[in-house]
């Protein structure tokens, strides 16, 4: 009975179908890649993003996600968007540095002191920074922060000095991350992101900058005892289209997949702020010790942190008008609170 | 004299003890040995009040406490959609469970609270004999954290939950058709490579549980499938495994409701296939 019905309904669609189809325009798929798992915050609400799209467009514009990085790292990822394999990504910033550098804007080092501050300065600039990256060539509906790394390790560590007498970590495919601990003097050790939970039982690392989200789904919280509160790197993620297949759609769908995915972005962000402070608040009920720097040793941190980012500046990384255009607004922001 | 009575006292609060602790079992059995899927979720509440009432009474009974652990969780995760009632219902069942091995397990008060150095210590000193309650409270902790899957606190306990399980594999890896392995294999495929995880770990554990469970327990093809074939992208290993799933007969009393339970997510995950891949 129950495949007698279901032959019925295949006909009646095949038939719904050759009548509709004249009347269709040829249904845009999107294929999106994440590295975030099935479940996770991020796919949850792209799909629900997704959902919303296809039927706002009666199916012109669909989505599909590939979770959980199947379709590869993201230098895979965007060669396979070059050829038009995939349509589109979730990435953190660091991965598209290469097509516009100043998308790394906010992960220089010591960027911001507190999340009022990123979001002070956000309101302000990511629009700039969403429009540059689209004449790169990438529609993006905004960003989603992941949250501050922070370093944590086996013993307290509150100076610069400190953390240059440890083993420090750095993921071996990420040259960014180990200029930036560079530039405060310390020489760190690479390894895959698989190996940090071993590296740091069998003492061949000692110390870690991650956030905290992080350091808890991949249980390195039960293998160091110290946080350092002082926020080292702002990390964000995005979804990002290719503008040629995006500029495809019809006019009133590209505008919809914008306010839909506007919305979704902001929702992740808004949820990874909560996770963020969750997580910061769980490392300590697990019995780590939040450390405070002193004044001093804070001074020492960022002048470093601030000789680091002027450097990358001048190198063209980012550019200038653009580091002194966030930098107006920190002293901005600095000064009224 | 006085002897006498307090010897026949405690002799009749044995007896006692033991009747309820039977009849926990025999419901226990009931529940588990039904292949009604519908029927176990409308009527297992009232056993659940019902072994409420059991512990009332017998409040120390490890047995007791084991069963209500046992059955609280397992409804919670097979049954119970609504989030605030299932992490209400986990909760208690991880409740029971610790104190099941706070009576029943040296050194097993409170070991869920300590500092992970502590707990690893505490776990190298389990015995084989302990691992009936050990692993009462790991699958009872680890629906506890499924239920509570949004919140930080509870993710952060994986690590000890996992170490646990290990432990338990080391002593009797055969322990309930292989369900260590089936847990560790969960664990290993919570997350990608590229954000650190180790899925090729998970499908060594998957096949290590389908190798104990000798075809027994559904629930491995199902897992398995779920979540190191969705994780990875293989098609065709998920649709093997789910399609062993549904065509399976097997007869194994205890697993009647489990492996009913396995069939309807098999026959889900079946149907969500194209969409997902």
């Amino acid at each position: 009975m129950h495949i007698f019905d279901l032959r019925l309904s295949w006909l009646v669609a095949a038939v719904a179908c050759a009548v509709l189809w004249p009347a269709l325009a040829p249904a845009a798929t999107l294929k999106i890649a994440a590295l975030s798992p099935e479940g996770s915050v991020w796919m949850k609400v792209l799909r629900e993003g997704g959902e919303r799209v296809a039927a706002a467009t009666e199916g012109r514009v669909a989505f599909k996600f590939y979770p959980g990085g199947v379709m590869g790292d993201d230098k895979a990822v965007l060669r396979k968007m070059r050829v038009g394999q995939l349509q589109g990504a979730v990435v953190t910033s660091g991965a598209l540095v290469q097509l516009y550098s100043d998308i790394g804007l906010y992960s220089l080092p010591m960027a911001f002191r507190s999340t009022a501050e990123a979001d002070y300065v956000r309101q302000r600039l990511d629009g700039r920074l969403l429009a540059g990256l689209e004449e790169a060539g990438l529609v993006s509906f905004g960003f989603a922060e992941v949250g501050f790394a922070y370093a944590m390790a086996r013993t307290p560590v509150t100076s610069v000095a400190d953390a240059r007498a440890r083993k420090v970590w750095t993921p071996d495919n990420d040259p960014g991350s180990a200029r930036a601990l560079q530039a405060f003097g310390i020489t760190p050790i690479p390894l895959p992101i698989v190996d940090v939970l071993g590296g740091l039982q069998t003492g061949l690392i000692d110390c870690i900058a991650a956030p905290p989200v992080g350091a808890i789904a991949l249980q390195w919280h039960t293998r160091v005892t110290h946080v350092l509160d002082l926020p080292l790197l702002y990390i964000y993620g995005l979804l990002a289209i290719d503008k040629g297949r995006f500029d495809g759609l019809q006019e009133a769908d590209q505008q919809l997949v914008r306010e839909v995915m506007a919305e979704m972005v902001a929702k992740v962000n808004a949820r990874s702020r909560r996770d963020h402070e969750q997580a910061s608040a769980a490392l300590a009920n697990q019995g780590l010790t939040w450390l405070s720097a002193s004044a001093e040793q804070t001074a020492e941190w960022r002048e470093l942190a601030h000789q680091a980012s002027l450097r990358l500046v001048e190198e063209g990384f980012v550019s200038a008008d653009l580091h002194s255009a966030m930098l107006e607004h920190l002293s901005a922001f600095r000064a009224g609170s | 004299m006085l002897a006498a009575w307090l010897l026949a006292l405690a002799g009749c609060t044995t007896l006692v003890s033991s009747v309820t602790e039977n009849l926990a079992g025999d419901l226990a059995a009931a529940i588990l040995e039904n292949p009604d899927v519908d029927v176990v979720r409308e009527g297992a509440p009232a056993f659940l009040l019902l072994i409420d009432g059991l512990l009332e009474g017998s409040p120390d009974s490890v047995a007791l406490l084991s069963q209500a652990a046992l059955l609280n969780s397992a409804y919670a995760g097979a049954f119970v959609e609504d989030g605030d009632r299932s992490r209400l219902m986990a909760a208690k069942a991880k409740g029971l469970a610790e104190r099941a091995l706070c009576l029943g397990v040296r050194g097993g008060c409170g070991v869920a609270d300590r500092p992970f150095a502590e707990f690893e210590q505490w776990a190298a000193t389990l015995q084989a004999k302990d691992v009936p309650l050990a692993y009462g409270m790991a699958t009872a902790w680890a629906a506890w954290m499924q239920a509570h899957s949004e919140d930080f606190n509870a993710i952060a306990d994986l690590g000890k939950v996992k170490l646990l399980m290990q432990r338990i594999a080391e002593l009797d890896e055969g322990y309930d058709y292989g369900g260590p392995h089936l847990y560790l294999g969960v664990f290993e495929t919570l997350l990608p490579p590229a954000l650190g995880g180790r899925p090729e770990l998970g499908r060594a554990h998957f096949e290590r549980a389908l190798a104990l469970a000798e075809g027994k327990h559904l629930l491995t093809q199902v897992m398995f499938a779920e979540q190191y074939a969705r994780l990875v992208f293989d098609r065709a290993l998920h649709d093997g495994l789910l399609s062993e799933v549904l065509t399976a007969e097997v007869e194994v009393p205890e697993l009647r409701l489990m492996n009913a339970v396995a069939k309807r997510r098999a026959l889900g995950l079946m149907e969500t296939a194209d969409a997902y891949f």
